[in-house]
């Protein structure tokens, strides 16, 4: 490990989780859909890990699985010293102080018959953080963190439009000072100008509390704003890790420049965006690289034999046998 | 150049009890032949009702209350509605955001791409399967025979919009309307259907107006841009233009508030406040509580859209006058 590495707050080893995949009206299960196969992954403490990767790359699901939203089938996650994964359910109540979540969807996450002060000081009330008249103090606190006015206590969500739900998702999610919160997909839902509105009150916010954050998102330019750290998912494995820049400036494994290339860019004098390979052309095997199918620079090795993660230089870890 | 398509003073009204609001209030483009036009702007800013009019599909009740839409030279504003069937997917087609609602589930593939090509050409079932075969193979469907016989749900995303693709172009339209057609999908597969619906508009010689609020897809498949905002366009030029030198403070701050690959700065440009709902249009100018350079003439009066550049018109008290030369 290198000697300018912060403390690791959240340390996921080998994390495993797999769907059955069920079929025709009798929902017989024909077979099992690993989501999250194998994810080992260290996030530092006061710092932001994004997860990238497209619909399906089980990155949901594994933020999910690192909350213990959703019961994994093995491997640990270590936050702050201590395993959760086998915590009895008695003791996961009071870890859910110290972890957080805040969801994509800012209409669906909200109770809409809940006002705002009840969603936003839920937590402080169940946890017993002062009196009731504290608690509306603290939620006012809360409201003016986030950027609402102190009237938003009285209202409902619906009153309210998407930029700002997501504005009541996080005074909700820092209510309790948490230490590491999961974002998933918080931005992408929103319109641009909302969304550097968002992305900037989060980092504010980070900055302030020392907030330590998984960011899971599809939008590589959104992630290059907000991470310091990226792991980039495809079908439930991470195919690299590195640094931001390092990972931006010098992708190694060929989905990562796949994505990167994929981005149009805000600038017409630009190279269009590429079009890899269309659709796979080739059945995947089961032994085989799960990217082997759409991969240009595959080679015979790669349908028979799956890479591993393995570190190729200063942190910076990819899955392809071609790097 | 001539027009093939022309919107002017485009008004859409909705009627509701604490009276009549419009998201659409005064709307004007043109869309030349063989080009394609990015109409830009936020959610609830009127641009996918801008496009369903020219199809006359808006959702009831709204209705467009006043303007013309000229297509070449035929008013649709005004057509009777069985003539505007003869329009509709023959002449005007159009995609939409969700590829997924977009297809009937409980038909086949190959059902509903026929339907399209019989609606509008007297042919027979055989022929018209083989031309559903052409048209899959088109738009790139792998095994386009044997997939005939799927149904939507077999298909993934990306598939279901080359279908929807399919079936748009099915009838050689002169315009294709592409309603946010990648908005839904992954990054990678977003390109490939950009790169499709780019090559079919030079093969098939049509006019695209994509309706988007990515400004990259606007940079990378655009000949001319309009920016709407509240029901308005608030600025249009050609497109290279609006990168260079955007005249709009809101066209401004949009470009401001982009995150952008390989240009990272610590803190992003949020355009402060948030958008009215159009039943709350502000007095003056629409834009002028969340502008920086907003005054007393822009509380009071509205402006209009005027010549600031070649080709490039702003809506805005504050934007630069043309440079020195008066006409080009």
């Amino acid at each position: 490990m290198e000697a300018d590495r912060k403390e690791v707050l959240v340390s996921i080893k080998d994390l495993r989780k797999s769907f059955p995949v069920q079929k025709g009206w009798l929902f017989r299960t024909v077979g099992r859909l690993n989501a999250v196969d194998g994810v080992s992954l260290e996030i530092e403490k006061g710092t932001t890990t994004a997860l990238v990767g497209e619909t399906g790359s089980g990155k949901t699901t594994l933020g999910r699985l690192v909350l213990r939203l959703l019961p994994a089938d093995s491997g640990q996650v270590w936050f702050q010293g201590v395993e959760i994964l086998s915590l009895p359910p008695s003791r996961l109540k009071n870890l859910r102080q110290d972890m957080q979540v805040i969801f994509q969807d800012p209409y669906g996450s909200l109770n809409p018959r809940m006002r705002v002060g009840e969603i936003v000081g839920e937590g402080l009330r169940i946890f017993r953080r002062g009196s009731r008249a504290e608690i509306a103090e603290k939620v006012k606190e809360l409201l003016a963190k986030v950027g609402l006015p102190p009237s938003a206590r009285e209202l409902y969500p619906h009153e309210f439009s998407g930029g700002q739900r997501q504005r009541i998702g996080i005074a909700r999610a820092i209510a309790l000072r948490p230490a590491f919160i999961v974002c998933d997909e918080p931005v992408s839902s929103l319109d641009v100008s909302i969304q550097a509105q968002i992305l900037n009150l989060l980092s504010d916010l980070q900055e302030e509390m020392g907030l330590t954050y998984l960011f899971i998102a599809h939008d590589l330019s959104v992630v290059e704003h907000i991470a310091d750290r990226v792991a980039v998912m495809y079908r439930g494995r991470v195919v690299e890790e590195a640094v931001r820049d390092r990972l931006y400036r010098q992708p190694l494994h060929p989905y990562t420049r796949v994505l990167i290339e994929s981005i149009p860019v805000p600038d017409p004098a630009a190279r269009p965006p590429s079009s890899a390979r269309p659709a796979p052309d080739s059945e995947d095997s089961e032994a085989g690289c799960s990217f082997y199918s759409r991969c240009p620079i595959r080679v015979d090795r790669c349908r028979e034999e799956a890479p591993a993660l393995r570190e190729v230089e200063g942190g910076h870890r990819a899955a392809c046998w071609e790097v | 150049m001539e027009n093939l398509l022309e919107v002017k003073g485009l008004e859409v009204s909705f009627p509701s009890p604490a009276g009549d609001f419009k998201p659409v209030a005064g709307v004007d483009f043109v869309l030349e032949p063989g080009r394609t036009l990015g109409l830009v702007g936020e959610s609830g800013c009127g641009k996918t009702l801008t496009a369903l009019s020219i199809l006359r599909l808006l959702p009831p009740p709204g209705k467009i209350t006043a303007g013309k839409i000229n297509l070449q030279g035929v008013d649709l504003v005004t057509l009777p509605e069985k003539e505007m069937v003869k329009i509709r997917g023959a002449k005007v087609a159009m995609i939409f955001q969700e590829p997924m609602t977009s297809l009937n589930p409980v038909f086949t593939i190959g059902n509903q791409v026929t339907e399209a090509i019989r609606a509008h050409q007297r042919i027979s079932r055989a022929a018209a399967r083989r031309r559903a075969v052409e048209l899959l193979r088109a738009v790139n469907i792998p095994r386009a025979e044997e997939r005939l016989g799927d149904y939507p749900h077999q298909f993934s995303g990306g598939m279901r919009q080359r279908v929807m693709l399919a079936m748009a172009i099915s009838c050689r339209p002169l315009v294709l309307i592409a309603d946010e057609p990648t908005t839904a999908l992954d990054v990678t597969v977003q390109a490939q259907i950009m790169g499709l619906l780019k090559r079919l508009r030079e093969e098939l010689a049509m006019s695209l107006l994509l309706v988007t609020h990515d400004l990259g897809i606007v940079a990378q498949a655009t000949d001319r841009v309009a920016v709407m905002y509240l029901g308005r366009i608030v600025e249009t030029c050609p497109t290279p233009l609006i990168f260079q030198s955007p005249a709009h403070p809101y066209t401004r701050g949009l470009l401001r508030s982009v995150p952008r690959l390989g240009q990272r700065i610590r803190r992003l440009q949020a355009i402060e406040g948030v958008v009215p709902e159009s039943s709350l249009r502000p007095r003056g100018c629409s834009f002028h509580p969340r502008c920086e350079l907003a005054d007393e003439r822009c509380r009071e009066a509205e402006p209009v859209l005027e010549t600031v550049g070649d080709s490039h018109l702003a809506a805005c008290h504050k934007a630069p006058p043309p440079a020195g030369k008066t006409d080009g």
